[in-house]
């Protein structure tokens, strides 16, 4: 198995997911800042040009973050890394759609890449503050919404977990924001857990 | 919203619950494979083909603050759906439905192939359009359009 990711990027979060999961992988690092994803190299292998993607034991390659956490959750049922029941297995995915449909491509993009939202430079600056406004906006819809204890899920740690600490690392170690106290709890108990100090270590990034 | 009262947000799991907690429609693909490929087009036609491709083109203004960046705006949206399309038209080769029988992922590909051909009047490659018609001639579809005048 093989995870096609950045470093820092959202892929982190599915590298945590497989820290977590503990059995041999390997890891494939694709040059975002080159824009290795639009190459045919890359492309072959992902059409969408974009990280992660998961290549598994048969050859075929999954993507989509929800999708591949979710997948592997199921594939891995001993790691515990997804609740069994309906409603605990929906309620996951809907937060985990929340996350990379909504706060990382609506708060976070428009921070990383302001230029792929306006072509105009003096408008860079807006569109970076838009994101930043709407990722506090989301932060506080999260807290006031909390179900959870220390994990987001009242069911105990899942990959949704994984999830918001991608976003909670980008907001705290590249954004400059403040998170809520619950959201702030929840990226510190991550941060405490060995499969992400490894996972951090492995990708060079900053604990 | 159901019938404890409890909201479900999110297109993807809305659809899995339905599909989920209603056997008897078989709109559940079998086994974490087909289960993987419903989830990974409905993931990518809300998530990229809706939220990044038509969100451009129907509100440029969410996306540049300049009025006269709007054009450009659209046209880079339209170029995100394109592509997108696509990659699903590659993806549903050999397919009658997205994740070989008919599930909860089919009416995802076609409400962006409605507002992509119905709407905006554009072409849908090959095999997106052959599961567009074969979309349009499922009853429930048809009821569909129908209560939301949209037929």
């Amino acid at each position: 198995m093989k995870l096609h990711y950045s470093p820092g990027a959202c892929s982190v979060g599915i590298h945590v997911v497989l820290e977590e999961i503990g059995k041999p992988y390997e890891l494939a690092p694709v040059a975002l800042k080159d824009g290795a994803q639009h190459k045919p190299e890359y492309m072959a292998i992902n059409p969408k040009s974009k990280v992660p993607a998961l290549q598994r034991e048969d050859g075929s390659v999954l993507t989509e973050w929800p999708v591949i956490a979710t997948w592997l959750a199921k594939a891995n049922p001993q790691a515990k890394l997804m609740p069994t029941d309906p409603e605990g297995e929906i309620r996951c995915l809907e937060m985990m759609d929340y996350v990379c449909g909504t706060i990382h491509p609506q708060g976070f993009t428009r921070q990383f890449r302001a230029a792929n939202f306006t072509p105009t430079e003096a408008d860079l600056p807006k569109v970076v503050e838009q994101g930043k406004a709407l990722a506090a906006k989301y932060f506080d819809t999260l807290e006031k919404t909390w179900k959870g204890g220390t994990w987001v899920l009242p069911s105990g740690y899942s990959v949704a977990d994984a999830a918001l600490f991608f976003v909670e690392y980008w907001a705290t170690r590249r954004s400059g924001m403040t998170l809520p106290p619950k959201l702030d709890a929840h990226l510190q108990a991550m941060l405490a857990r060995p499969a992400v100090q490894r996972t951090l270590q492995q990708e060079g990034l900053a604990a | 919203m159901r019938d404890n009262g409890a909201v479900l947000t999110e297109y993807p799991a809305i659809a899995l619950y339905l599909a989920t907690s209603n056997p008897e429609a078989r709109l559940l693909p079998q086994g974490p494979d087909r289960l993987a490929e419903a989830l990974e087009v409905t993931d990518y036609c809300v998530a990229t083909l809706h939220m990044q491709g038509f969100s451009r083109i129907f509100r440029p203004a969410n996306y540049a603050p300049s009025e006269a960046d709007h054009p450009a705006v659209k046209a880079k949206g339209e170029e995100i759906f394109s592509k997108g399309l696509g990659v699903v038209d590659r993806a549903l080769a050999g397919k009658d439905y997205v994740a070989g029988d008919y599930s909860f992922a089919d009416s995802a590909l076609f409400y962006v192939s409605f507002w992509w051909n119905g709407r905006l009047k554009k072409d849908l490659p090959a095999n997106v359009a052959a599961h567009y018609a074969r979309m349009n001639a499922r009853p429930a579809v048809q009821r569909v359009l129908r209560d939301e005048g949209l037929a």
